[in-house]
Protein backbone atom coordinates (compact mmCIF):
# COMPACT_ATOMS: atom_id res chain seq x y z
CA UNK A 1 0.00 0.00 0.00
CA UNK A 2 2.83 2.11 1.03
CA UNK A 3 5.16 1.62 -2.06
CA UNK A 4 1.77 2.04 -4.44
CA UNK A 5 1.54 5.73 -2.92
CA UNK A 6 5.27 6.73 -3.67
CA UNK A 7 5.75 5.89 -7.71
CA UNK A 8 8.36 8.66 -8.20
CA UNK A 9 11.13 7.18 -6.44
CA UNK A 10 10.84 3.70 -8.66
CA UNK A 11 10.56 5.95 -11.69
CA UNK A 12 13.99 7.87 -10.51
CA UNK A 13 15.63 4.50 -9.61
CA UNK A 14 14.82 3.05 -13.15
CA UNK A 15 15.59 5.89 -15.16
CA UNK A 16 19.23 6.00 -13.06
CA UNK A 17 20.12 2.36 -13.90
CA UNK A 18 19.01 2.96 -17.21
CA UNK A 19 21.37 6.05 -17.28
CA UNK A 20 24.15 3.90 -15.67
CA UNK A 21 23.60 1.14 -18.27
CA UNK A 22 24.02 3.39 -21.06
CA UNK A 23 27.60 5.05 -19.35
CA UNK A 24 29.18 1.35 -18.73
CA UNK A 25 28.15 0.76 -22.24
CA UNK A 26 29.70 4.35 -23.43
CA UNK A 27 33.38 3.89 -21.02
CA UNK A 28 33.57 0.24 -22.46
CA UNK A 29 33.47 1.11 -25.74
CA UNK A 30 35.75 4.64 -26.31
CA UNK A 31 38.55 4.35 -28.39
CA UNK A 32 42.47 4.08 -26.68
CA UNK A 33 43.78 7.10 -26.93
CA UNK A 34 46.23 5.85 -29.21
CA UNK A 35 43.91 5.87 -31.74
CA UNK A 36 42.33 9.41 -31.51
CA UNK A 37 45.79 10.91 -31.08
CA UNK A 38 46.96 10.42 -34.47
CA UNK A 39 48.06 7.68 -37.23
CA UNK A 40 48.56 4.54 -36.81
CA UNK A 41 51.64 3.55 -35.15
CA UNK A 42 54.41 1.70 -37.12
CA UNK A 43 57.66 0.45 -36.53
CA UNK A 44 61.26 2.60 -36.33
CA UNK A 45 62.81 2.31 -39.60
CA UNK A 46 66.40 2.74 -40.32
CA UNK A 47 67.18 5.30 -42.87
CA UNK A 48 70.80 4.33 -44.44
CA UNK A 49 71.83 6.78 -47.22
CA UNK A 50 74.83 8.64 -49.06
CA UNK A 51 75.63 12.05 -47.75
CA UNK A 52 77.53 13.78 -50.29
CA UNK A 53 79.42 16.90 -51.02
CA UNK A 54 78.04 18.02 -54.49
CA UNK A 55 79.53 19.93 -56.67
CA UNK A 56 77.25 22.42 -59.26
CA UNK A 57 78.82 25.18 -61.47
CA UNK A 58 77.53 26.66 -64.52
CA UNK A 59 77.21 30.12 -66.13
CA UNK A 60 80.32 31.88 -63.94
CA UNK A 61 78.09 30.37 -60.50
CA UNK A 62 80.10 27.45 -58.20
CA UNK A 63 77.76 26.10 -55.65
CA UNK A 64 78.80 23.09 -53.28
CA UNK A 65 75.70 21.58 -51.91
CA UNK A 66 74.99 18.91 -49.36
CA UNK A 67 73.02 15.77 -50.86
CA UNK A 68 70.12 15.27 -50.27
CA UNK A 69 70.03 18.52 -48.85
CA UNK A 70 66.44 18.10 -46.96
CA UNK A 71 65.96 14.34 -44.86
CA UNK A 72 62.60 13.29 -43.49
CA UNK A 73 62.13 10.88 -40.96
CA UNK A 74 59.81 9.97 -38.56
CA UNK A 75 60.41 10.37 -34.53
CA UNK A 76 62.66 7.01 -33.23
CA UNK A 77 63.82 6.34 -36.70
CA UNK A 78 67.33 5.18 -36.76
CA UNK A 79 69.62 7.71 -39.17
CA UNK A 80 72.46 6.01 -40.63
CA UNK A 81 74.27 8.81 -43.26
CA UNK A 82 77.52 7.77 -44.89
CA UNK A 83 79.14 11.12 -45.23
CA UNK A 84 81.92 11.37 -48.28
CA UNK A 85 83.82 14.21 -49.70
CA UNK A 86 84.32 13.70 -53.50
CA UNK A 87 85.21 17.92 -53.82
CA UNK A 88 88.52 18.95 -54.34
CA UNK A 89 88.39 21.19 -50.80
CA UNK A 90 87.78 19.62 -47.09
CA UNK A 91 84.53 19.88 -45.70
CA UNK A 92 83.06 18.93 -42.43
CA UNK A 93 79.44 17.94 -41.72
CA UNK A 94 77.26 19.45 -38.20
CA UNK A 95 74.35 18.54 -37.08
CA UNK A 96 74.10 20.13 -34.09
CA UNK A 97 70.72 19.07 -32.41
CA UNK A 98 71.86 15.58 -32.03
CA UNK A 99 75.60 16.41 -31.54
CA UNK A 100 76.54 15.33 -34.30
CA UNK A 101 79.96 16.23 -36.28
CA UNK A 102 82.42 14.52 -38.35
CA UNK A 103 85.83 14.93 -38.45
CA UNK A 104 87.50 17.30 -41.14
CA UNK A 105 87.01 15.11 -44.51
CA UNK A 106 89.93 16.14 -46.40
CA UNK A 107 89.25 15.13 -50.44
CA UNK A 108 88.07 11.17 -50.74
CA UNK A 109 87.16 10.97 -46.95
CA UNK A 110 84.51 9.55 -45.50
CA UNK A 111 82.72 8.73 -42.32
CA UNK A 112 79.47 6.90 -40.73
CA UNK A 113 77.50 8.22 -38.49
CA UNK A 114 74.35 6.76 -36.91
CA UNK A 115 71.69 8.53 -34.25
CA UNK A 116 68.21 8.16 -33.17
CA UNK A 117 65.53 10.61 -34.40
CA UNK A 118 64.32 11.43 -30.86
CA UNK A 119 63.24 14.95 -31.27
CA UNK A 120 60.61 16.42 -33.51
CA UNK A 121 61.04 19.06 -35.45
CA UNK A 122 63.36 20.61 -37.89
CA UNK A 123 66.96 20.88 -37.43
CA UNK A 124 69.47 22.44 -40.09
CA UNK A 125 73.03 20.67 -40.34
CA UNK A 126 75.82 22.25 -42.35
CA UNK A 127 79.11 22.46 -43.18
CA UNK A 128 81.44 23.15 -39.92
CA UNK A 129 84.79 24.00 -41.45
CA UNK A 130 85.10 27.96 -41.83
CA UNK A 131 86.37 29.06 -45.59
CA UNK A 132 90.27 29.37 -45.51
CA UNK A 133 91.83 29.29 -49.38
CA UNK A 134 95.34 29.18 -47.66
CA UNK A 135 94.49 25.76 -45.87
CA UNK A 136 91.87 24.13 -49.06
CA UNK A 137 89.19 24.68 -46.11
CA UNK A 138 85.58 24.67 -47.75
CA UNK A 139 85.06 27.25 -50.63
CA UNK A 140 83.56 30.91 -50.84
CA UNK A 141 80.13 29.76 -50.33
CA UNK A 142 80.74 28.23 -46.77
CA UNK A 143 77.37 29.48 -45.66
CA UNK A 144 75.09 28.33 -47.98
CA UNK A 145 76.22 24.78 -47.36
CA UNK A 146 73.08 23.76 -45.18
CA UNK A 147 70.23 21.35 -45.52
CA UNK A 148 67.49 20.22 -43.44
CA UNK A 149 66.19 16.98 -40.94
CA UNK A 150 62.71 17.05 -40.62
CA UNK A 151 61.77 14.88 -37.58
CA UNK A 152 57.97 14.09 -37.58
CA UNK A 153 55.44 11.94 -35.57
CA UNK B 1 7.24 4.33 6.45
CA UNK B 2 5.66 6.10 3.11
CA UNK B 3 8.37 8.73 3.48
CA UNK B 4 11.29 6.01 4.36
CA UNK B 5 10.57 4.17 1.31
CA UNK B 6 10.48 6.47 -1.03
CA UNK B 7 13.68 8.23 0.33
CA UNK B 8 15.59 5.26 0.43
CA UNK B 9 14.80 4.66 -3.36
CA UNK B 10 15.37 8.64 -3.50
CA UNK B 11 19.18 8.11 -2.51
CA UNK B 12 20.24 4.75 -4.37
CA UNK B 13 18.73 6.71 -7.25
CA UNK B 14 20.86 9.47 -6.83
CA UNK B 15 23.69 7.22 -6.17
CA UNK B 16 23.75 5.28 -9.46
CA UNK B 17 22.92 8.39 -11.49
CA UNK B 18 25.95 10.15 -9.69
CA UNK B 19 28.31 7.11 -11.00
CA UNK B 20 26.46 6.93 -14.56
CA UNK B 21 27.20 10.50 -14.66
CA UNK B 22 30.80 10.05 -13.65
CA UNK B 23 31.51 7.64 -16.58
CA UNK B 24 29.62 10.04 -19.08
CA UNK B 25 32.48 12.70 -18.07
CA UNK B 26 35.14 10.03 -18.04
CA UNK B 27 34.04 8.37 -21.32
CA UNK B 28 34.43 12.06 -23.12
CA UNK B 29 37.59 12.11 -25.67
CA UNK B 30 39.72 15.02 -24.22
CA UNK B 31 39.58 14.22 -20.80
CA UNK B 32 42.93 13.41 -19.02
CA UNK B 33 44.17 13.15 -22.71
CA UNK B 34 45.67 16.50 -23.80
CA UNK B 35 48.48 15.89 -26.07
CA UNK B 36 52.20 16.29 -24.20
CA UNK B 37 53.86 19.73 -25.81
CA UNK B 38 56.80 18.64 -27.84
CA UNK B 39 60.12 20.28 -28.58
CA UNK B 40 59.53 20.99 -32.06
CA UNK B 41 56.15 22.40 -31.89
CA UNK B 42 57.33 25.98 -32.81
CA UNK B 43 57.78 26.87 -36.62
CA UNK B 44 60.87 26.92 -37.79
CA UNK B 45 62.40 28.98 -40.76
CA UNK B 46 64.22 26.66 -43.64
CA UNK B 47 66.62 28.76 -45.41
CA UNK B 48 67.67 27.14 -48.61
CA UNK B 49 69.29 27.75 -52.01
CA UNK B 50 67.55 26.58 -54.68
CA UNK B 51 69.55 25.72 -57.85
CA UNK B 52 68.27 25.55 -61.29
CA UNK B 53 70.96 23.77 -63.04
CA UNK B 54 71.34 21.40 -66.01
CA UNK B 55 73.44 18.05 -67.32
CA UNK B 56 74.31 17.59 -70.88
CA UNK B 57 76.69 14.93 -72.88
CA UNK B 58 80.43 15.99 -71.79
CA UNK B 59 81.50 18.73 -73.22
CA UNK B 60 78.35 19.45 -74.94
CA UNK B 61 75.62 22.19 -73.78
CA UNK B 62 72.66 21.21 -70.69
CA UNK B 63 69.86 19.40 -72.87
CA UNK B 64 68.12 18.21 -69.30
CA UNK B 65 67.24 20.59 -66.88
CA UNK B 66 66.71 20.17 -63.00
CA UNK B 67 66.68 21.71 -59.25
CA UNK B 68 68.87 21.20 -56.53
CA UNK B 69 67.10 20.39 -54.34
CA UNK B 70 64.42 18.79 -56.68
CA UNK B 71 62.03 18.47 -53.74
CA UNK B 72 61.56 20.87 -50.35
CA UNK B 73 60.33 19.58 -47.36
CA UNK B 74 58.16 21.41 -44.46
CA UNK B 75 55.70 21.45 -42.29
CA UNK B 76 52.47 23.51 -42.13
CA UNK B 77 53.24 26.84 -41.15
CA UNK B 78 56.80 27.21 -41.34
CA UNK B 79 58.85 29.82 -43.01
CA UNK B 80 60.38 29.40 -46.64
CA UNK B 81 62.97 31.69 -47.37
CA UNK B 82 64.26 30.14 -50.99
CA UNK B 83 66.69 31.96 -52.94
CA UNK B 84 66.93 30.39 -56.61
CA UNK B 85 70.29 31.02 -58.46
CA UNK B 86 69.97 30.63 -62.55
CA UNK B 87 73.21 28.51 -63.56
CA UNK B 88 71.91 27.54 -67.13
CA UNK B 89 72.58 29.40 -70.48
CA UNK B 90 68.83 30.33 -70.46
CA UNK B 91 66.85 32.39 -68.25
CA UNK B 92 64.44 31.28 -66.68
CA UNK B 93 61.36 31.75 -63.89
CA UNK B 94 60.00 30.05 -61.06
CA UNK B 95 56.63 29.62 -60.02
CA UNK B 96 54.85 27.72 -57.05
CA UNK B 97 51.74 26.40 -57.73
CA UNK B 98 48.82 26.64 -54.97
CA UNK B 99 50.92 29.51 -52.68
CA UNK B 100 51.26 32.41 -55.84
CA UNK B 101 54.69 33.07 -55.42
CA UNK B 102 57.19 33.46 -58.26
CA UNK B 103 60.14 35.05 -59.02
CA UNK B 104 60.58 37.60 -61.93
CA UNK B 105 62.62 36.65 -65.05
CA UNK B 106 66.15 35.43 -64.12
CA UNK B 107 69.13 35.32 -66.63
CA UNK B 108 71.96 32.99 -66.39
CA UNK B 109 74.65 33.72 -64.26
CA UNK B 110 75.20 35.36 -61.18
CA UNK B 111 72.57 38.38 -61.68
CA UNK B 112 70.07 35.45 -61.91
CA UNK B 113 69.52 35.23 -58.43
CA UNK B 114 65.75 35.95 -56.18
CA UNK B 115 64.72 35.49 -52.60
CA UNK B 116 61.25 34.43 -52.25
CA UNK B 117 59.72 34.08 -48.73
CA UNK B 118 56.62 32.68 -47.48
CA UNK B 119 54.99 30.49 -44.92
CA UNK B 120 53.98 27.42 -45.82
CA UNK B 121 50.24 27.49 -44.63
CA UNK B 122 48.91 25.24 -46.98
CA UNK B 123 49.33 20.91 -46.68
CA UNK B 124 50.00 19.30 -49.61
CA UNK B 125 52.10 18.72 -52.43
CA UNK B 126 52.60 21.38 -55.16
CA UNK B 127 54.44 21.51 -58.10
CA UNK B 128 57.38 24.52 -58.87
CA UNK B 129 58.25 24.80 -62.52
CA UNK B 130 59.70 27.01 -64.99
CA UNK B 131 56.58 29.54 -66.33
CA UNK B 132 58.78 31.13 -69.31
CA UNK B 133 57.85 29.33 -72.46
CA UNK B 134 60.81 28.06 -74.36
CA UNK B 135 61.57 31.00 -77.28
CA UNK B 136 65.27 30.13 -78.48
CA UNK B 137 65.41 33.61 -80.14
CA UNK B 138 65.20 35.36 -77.02
CA UNK B 139 66.84 33.02 -75.22
CA UNK B 140 63.80 32.41 -72.86
CA UNK B 141 63.75 28.65 -71.19
CA UNK B 142 65.43 25.68 -72.96
CA UNK B 143 63.39 22.86 -75.11
CA UNK B 144 63.01 20.64 -72.17
CA UNK B 145 61.17 23.43 -70.29
CA UNK B 146 58.01 21.57 -70.21
CA UNK B 147 59.96 18.81 -67.80
CA UNK B 148 61.75 21.61 -65.28
CA UNK B 149 59.50 20.77 -62.11
CA UNK B 150 60.27 20.20 -58.51
CA UNK B 151 57.78 19.74 -55.78
CA UNK B 152 57.17 20.95 -51.98
CA UNK B 153 55.65 19.13 -50.04
CA UNK B 154 53.77 20.74 -46.88
CA UNK B 155 53.26 18.74 -43.93
CA UNK B 156 50.28 18.46 -41.61
CA UNK B 157 51.62 15.70 -39.50
CA UNK B 158 51.28 17.12 -35.46
CA UNK B 159 53.91 18.57 -33.70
Amino acid sequence: MNRRDSPLGYIALGLSIVALVVSIVMYMSRRPAVETAGPVRVEPARVSLSMVVATFSGQGVFAHRWYPTMLVVREGDTVDLAIANPDEFAHQFELPAFGIKTRILNPGDSERVTFVADKVGVFQFHCSLPYNPAERHCTPDHDEMRGYLIVTK
Amino acid sequence: MRVSASGSSAIAAALIAGAALLLSVLSLPSVGRAPAPSAGAEPATITLDLLITGLGAAGGPATHHYYHPSMIVARRGDRLRIRFMNMTFASHGIEFEGYNVRTGVLPGGPRGQEVVEFVADRPGVFRFKCYVPYEPAAGMCSPDHDTQIGYLVVLDAPR
